[in-house]
């Protein structure tokens, strides 16, 4: 057996540990600003896709149409009825190609 | 002031008269000339009522009337027989049609033409507007504390005068140019066929083609969209709609007699058929107020604020459907 005693690890000096901990600290202190600095840059708002170098990242302005669509419920006409003796000489058709003759809207010109 | 239509088309005739644009449409082929008199003859007839029953012109025989609520008033003939038609029918709808709701109808906004009711709303500032909603508000709350509506239980007629309760307004509105759709149609007899058209509020008379004449309903969310084509031979449309003569969010002209409010229905439009214009304004506006109910009582239709409408009109197509198949 070797009784020669370990040489213990050299131990840093007080200057190298002060050295070190004011990197760490300065590192942990830029970093942050580093990462937002190369971090992608959104597209300004006035600069089209094209001048920002890149396909465009805004939708072409596209105006809302409103489509008006209802639907035809149909319920069994009254036998009897207080306005005439059945449901009355008048239908409802889908659709017409020549223009009615007259229209009916509530109290306004149509 | 009247003008002439295409010559290929129905003849047509057009003025206006109680605020509205009021057309004769006759028959293709009908005599130029006796199109010609009758509509003078009809335009007469619109003038005089309008001048008898209009609340906007003071020397009217109604504005005569109210003034003299609480007391014996004479009336002409045509008053008294359109009053008894107003209380009939106010009968008849459970008070839904109501001949007294001009106190309401004033207090929700509509105290003067609708043409300068626009106007104002037009020309009211951001800060008019706030003043306008929180008076709305206090009136209604006054409103609701004191319903004006059903005045018309109380009222007192016979065939040469009237007595009003005392606080009282009788306004006709739509009825009174239903009746004279009616009058005017009496006018008309000698044409082939012919349609008095009072703002789409009209009337048949007449042979008309077999196959009937088409009337578009117009869509009360689009103007000039048609949402309902109907197809008629005889009879009276009329039309009763909350999103015309409006003049602000639950602002219009229906008045609900139950509320002494405008109506807060989920029917946005109702269209009647009756034989007579005067039966179907009535229940034209009976039928807003009762909503879908009222397709058990009378052939209608009715745009609801869901987007749906609903029809006890039977369906031309199934007719004609039934027709191709059996031909095949």
């Amino acid at each position: 057996m070797n009784d020669t005693p370990r040489a213990k690890p050299k131990r840093a000096s007080r200057r190298a540990i002060r050295m070190w901990g004011w990197a760490a600290g300065a590192l942990s202190f830029l970093s942050p600003v580093v990462l937002f600095g190369l971090s992608p840059k959104p597209v300004q708002a006035s600069t089209s896709g094209a001048q920002a170098g890149g396909a465009p990242t805004q939708r072409a302005h596209r105006p809302v149409v409103l489509v008006v669509t209802k639907k035809i419920i149909y319920t069994q006409a009254p036998t009897t009825s207080v306005t005439t003796s059945g449901s009355g000489p008048i239908t409802y058709v889908q659709a017409a190609a020549a223009p009615a003759v007259a229209a009916t809207c509530g109290t306004h010109p149509c | 002031m009247l003008t002439t239509a295409d010559a290929a088309e129905p003849i047509r005739r057009r003025f206006d008269a109680m605020g509205t644009h009021i057309q004769l449409i006759a028959a293709p082929g009908s005599s130029e000339a006796l199109v010609q008199r009758v509509a003078v003859t009809v335009a007469h007839i619109f003038e005089t009522q309008e001048a008898r029953f209009s609340r906007f012109r003071p020397q009217s025989e109604l504005s005569l009337v109210n003034a003299k609520a609480g007391s014996w008033t004479p009336i002409s003939r045509p008053f008294a027989e359109l009053t008894g038609l107003a209380l009939e029918a106010a009968e008849l709808t459970d008070g839904l049609f109501d001949p007294t709701v001009l106190r309401a109808l004033k207090a929700a906004g509509y105290d003067r033409t609708y043409a300068e009711v626009l106007e104002r709303t037009r020309s009211e500032t951001p800060e008019d507007k706030e003043l306008a909603q929180i008076r709305g508000e206090a009136r209604a709350l006054l409103i609701k504390g004191a319903v004006t509506c059903g005045a018309w239980r109380a009222i007192e007629l016979d065939e040469t005068r009237i007595r009003l309760p005392e606080g009282a307004e009788l306004d006709f509105g739509g009825i009174a140019k239903g009746w004279t759709v009616d009058q005017a149609a009496k006018a008309v007899a000698h044409l082939p066929w012919a349609i008095v058209d009072a703002g789409g509020d009209l009337r048949i008379v007449g042979q008309t083609p077999a196959e009937g004449l088409d009337i578009a309903v117009e869509d009360p969310e689009a103007r000039g969209v048609e949402a309902l084509r109907l197809r008629l031979t005889s009879g009276a449309l009329a039309t009763t709609s909350v999103t015309v003569r409006s003049w602000g969010p639950g602002a219009h002209h229906v008045i609900d007699p139950r509320t002494s409010l405008p109506a807060m229905t989920a029917v946005m439009q109702a269209t009647v058929w009756a034989e007579t214009c005067t039966e179907a304004e009535i229940w034209s506006k009976a039928a807003l107020l009762t909503g879908r109910p009222i397709l058990e009582r009378l052939p209608a239709s009715l745009v609801l604020e869901s987007g749906e409408i609903v029809t006890n009109f039977d369906e031309s197509h199934r007719t004609e459907r039934s027709a191709e198949q059996v031909d095949a």
